[in-house]
């Protein structure tokens, strides 16, 4: 015994096996009799002519088998891989089917016995004993069959025969298929990918691994080189782990990856493939160490793994090189041979969606186009010229010629009626960008009152507008609000409001006037004014002097007859009927109009072209 | 033109070139130019207020205590300290008692001022459109005021379709959907009307502010040559 407790040492040469070897690695001696329970020898049983001394241990085994785990795990799986017991009439001819070696020695020792019952009846030397030996024996095939029992109702394990189809086709074979569709095409050639099928459906452990090679794309070359390097003898490296598989064959099978230990380094070794097939001739003591041994046959599928118990491991320089000849690359391995074709396709999806990780998938919904600005700059560049070449070649500026609307020539209108009897409010509220489009306007409109001798108040509540143009009486605080309170207020008796003492001047802006010109550029404004003042002071019929764009949002204000007038723009300065010079030169402004129409007109029949295109792109599609 | 009126034209060229850097997307010179115009609105506005408001509205009566108009500066004084308040987490709410104040006055003012100015003057001159004076004269009927009468009911109908169907869009089905879809299209033809006067209109302001600051240039370009 070694001293290390989960060595072995061969009693032949003293070679170090693994606990679970079951042959020298060196010299391939059994090494069987470690397995041997205590106090049983088979080897001596018949030639012992002294059974004083074989009595007692036997039945110390026969007792022992109560307690011992062999009987649990080991014995309920081999029963169930054999399709256990069905009938309870044939549980014990199925179950002496299934008997262990070592419980048909025992049995084959009692009945060449001289007694029937052999040496045990002259070690009970009564009755009683030779019961108990029976109940022992009963009490231990019953537990067999519960457990098996037990485990078909748990765990009810397709047979076999149940994973074979209609045509007779095992399961295993239907996954291959699978993977190889063009060769179920023909079904007279039963080969796949050079590799004959037996007529039986059986397939060699020979010709898998064949197939597994093609699948992962490894040479014949580097196989055979595996295939040498199996066949040495070489050290161990950690005995402490025997089972060291072919690296095909760590893939070869269908569990999943969990239900099985990790392999600790991938390393050629040659899997013994008798040992799949012995069975323990020796009897399995209790202890522990030995336990492991004897589970090891009995799992499924445990003959490529585990249950090479005697499987030769290279040392680490020839692992290394066998590895590298043999094992492919990583991202060429398979995870599992027998992957089906939806699966890889699965695996690649995920793979895809991994590259994918910190790549913009969606589209932006507004990305920079650089025709756009290059179209931009094109079309403002024309219009600059077109401006340009209007003022440097069209002579003087001169008033627009237009007709002139409804709405201004009510507005010329009502100023012209206006008298020197009540003084008229100009509300400023226009930014430095209109002024071109509203000053003119204003500077004629203070002409005509001043003509008039009308007396005017200028207010604004846009500080911007107390140094645009006309400066204006009194700066109103609070934009609308202010002109609010100042429409809503009174004189208190007590005093003066702190809204009065900002005034420069009087604090009743709104007294004795009967005419309101609003000066703005924004129809916000206009309408605010029109909500909250207005309605306040009736009396006070309100004009507008605005901007192009302001105009339609306050027509339907003059419709319903709340605004007396509007004058939009430096464009209907003529309606104002004066012969003065705008400050808008006309053909610069018929330039530029023109040229807008032209690009409008161009847009709209590409946009109507290329709605039709993509209408008839998708007719067809 | 003195040097002052010359270095302001300069400056105006200056700043001008560089808003019509834009037109080579968001430059540098346009951001100058930018926040140029911000930083002295904002400085200019400033001044104002200091000058037309907080001064003569807000100190000046305090200088009259114990007067009534003292008094009632106070309550816009504490208002103002509590806005201050807003710029402390913790305390940020008090400043919630002028600006409730202040919201409250302003929705007040715009609901009454939206019934009062727009909606009921609007409503009266749909109606008045069809009164029959201005349908008939001397027992004839005048065609043009009824066209633009039934027009003018027509398009406001037809408008507030295009809201309610733009709702009730997927419930709707049948004969029914058919015809409110129709009059919804109907109100769309209106609405798209008035969104080409106001590109119109923009058009023409934006033509006319471009005119001109190019005849300026034009015009310093001139004076700077002796032309």
């Amino acid at each position: 015994m070694s001293d290390n407790p989960d060595l072995r040492i061969c009693p032949n040469c003293g070679q170090e096996n693994s606990l679970y070897t079951l042959r020298c690695i060196r010299c391939g001696e059994e090494m069987e009799e470690l397995f041997q329970l205590e106090g049983f020898d088979p080897s001596e049983q018949l030639s012992n002519d002294s059974p004083q001394e074989d009595q007692a241990p036997l039945s110390e085994v026969l007792a022992s088998l109560d307690d011992s785990p062999l009987l649990a795990e080991p014995v309920e799986n081999h029963v169930d891989e054999n399709g256990g017991d069905h009938a309870g009439d044939d549980q014990s001819s199925v179950v002496e089917k299934e008997l262990p070696d070592w419980l048909e020695r025992v049995r084959q020792r009692a009945q060449e016995e001289e007694d029937a019952s052999g040496e045990l009846s002259k070690l009970g030397h009564t009755s009683k004993e030779r019961r108990q030996v029976d109940e022992a024996f009963d009490d231990i095939l019953r537990r067999i069959r519960e457990q098996n029992e037990r485990e078909k109702t748990r765990k009810p394990r397709t047979t076999e025969q149940g994973m074979v189809d209609e045509k007779g086709d095992p399961e295993w074979l239907r996954r291959i298929r699978e993977l190889h569709p063009k060769n179920e095409e023909d079904p007279r050639e039963t080969t796949l990918k050079g590799l004959p099928l037996e007529d039986d459906d059986a397939w060699t452990k020979e010709e898998l691994q064949e197939l597994l090679r093609r699948e992962m794309g490894i040479s014949e070359h580097a196989d055979q080189a595996a295939e040498d390097e199996k066949f040495e003898e070489i050290e161990t490296i950690d005995s402490a782990e025997p089972s060291i598989d072919l690296p095909f064959q760590e893939n070869f099978h269908n569990i999943a990856d969990d239900d099985q230990d990790e392999p600790q380094e991938e390393e050629p070794a040659e899997p013994e493939e008798e040992a799949n097939a012995e069975e323990p001739e020796s009897f399995p003591d209790n202890d522990p160490e030995t336990e492991n041994a004897i589970d090891e046959p009995e799992e499924p599928d445990g003959g490529l793994q585990d249950q090479e118990g005697a499987v030769e491991q290279p040392d680490e320089e020839t692992a290394e090189e066998a590895e590298s000849e043999i094992t492919p690359p990583v991202d060429k391995v398979l995870p599992d041979l027998l992957l089906l074709r939806n699966q890889r396709e699965r695996a690649q999806v995920l793979r895809e969606v991994i590259a994918q990780e910190g790549q913009r998938t969606i589209t932006l919904l507004h990305e920079p186009a650089r025709q756009g600005k290059i179209g931009r700059f094109v079309l403002a560049l024309m219009l600059i010229l077109a401006v340009l070449g209007g003022i440097l070649f069209g002579g003087e500026a001169g008033i627009a010629n237009q007709p002139i609307p409804a709405p201004a020539l009510a507005f010329e209108e009502n100023l012209r009626s206006i008298t020197s009897t009540h003084p008229v409010l100009l509300v400023l509220d226009y930014h430095a960008a209109t002024r071109g489009d509203i000053e003119p306007l204003v500077q004629e409109i203070l002409a005509i009152l001043d003509s008039n001798r009308v007396t005017t108040r200028i207010v604004t509540a846009n500080p911007e507008n107390l140094w645009l143009g006309e400066t204006p009486d009194e700066f109103i605080p609070g934009d609308m609000l202010g002109y609010l309170s100042a429409a809503v207020s009174s004189d208190p008796a007590w005093g003066q409001l702190p809204l009065a003492q900002g005034f420069s001047g009087d604090a009743k802006i709104y007294h004795e006037v009967d005419q309101a010109i609003l000066i703005s550029d924004s129809s916000e404004f206009v309408r605010a004014w029109l909500e909250q003042v207005s309605p306040w002071q009736s009396g006070i019929q309100t004009s507008v002097v605005t901007t192009s764009v302001s105009e339609p949002m306050l027509l339907p204000y003059f419709e319903s007859g709340q605004l007396r007038g509007i004058i939009a723009g430096a464009s209907q300065f003529r309606a104002l009927g004066t012969t003065q010079q705008g400050s808008i030169n006309q053909y610069a402004w018929q330039a530029g109009t023109l040229l807008m129409m032209i690009v409008l007109i161009l847009g709209m029949i590409m946009k109507v072209d290329e709605d039709r295109q993509r209408r008839t792109e998708e007719r067809s599609q | 033109m003195s040097s002052l009126d010359l270095l302001l034209l300069l400056a105006g060229l200056v700043l001008s070139l560089m808003v019509f850097g834009y037109l080579f997307g968001d430059t540098v010179l346009f951001g100058i130019a930018l926040y140029v115009l911000v930083g002295v609105t904002a400085g200019f506005t400033t001044l104002v207020l200091l000058q037309k408001v907080l001064i003569p509205m807000l100190i000046n009566p305090l200088t009259t205590f114990p007067e009534t108009s003292a008094l009632l500066a106070l309550v816009p004084l504490l208002l103002s300290l509590l806005l201050i308040f807003i710029l402390f987490k913790k305390s940020s709410k008090i400043s919630g008692i002028p600006l409730g104040f202040l919201g409250g006055v302003l929705a007040a003012a715009l609901i009454v001022g939206v019934s009062r100015g727009t909606v009921v003057p609007q409503l009266l001159s749909v109606i008045d459109a069809f009164e029959p004076d201005r349908l008939t004269t001397a027992g004839m009927p005048v065609w043009s005021a009824i066209f633009e009468a039934f027009m003018m009911l027509a398009g406001v109908l037809a408008v507030l379709f295009v809201f309610h169907h733009r709702r009730t869009q997927k419930t709707s089905d049948g004969n029914w959907g058919t015809w409110l879809g129709g009059v919804s299209g109907l109100g769309q033809v209106f609405v798209g009307i008035t969104f080409g006067a106001v590109f119109v209109g923009l058009f023409s302001t934006g033509l006319t502010a471009l005119i001109a600051y190019v005849q300026n240039l034009v015009d310093f370009v001139r004076l700077w040559i002796g032309g």
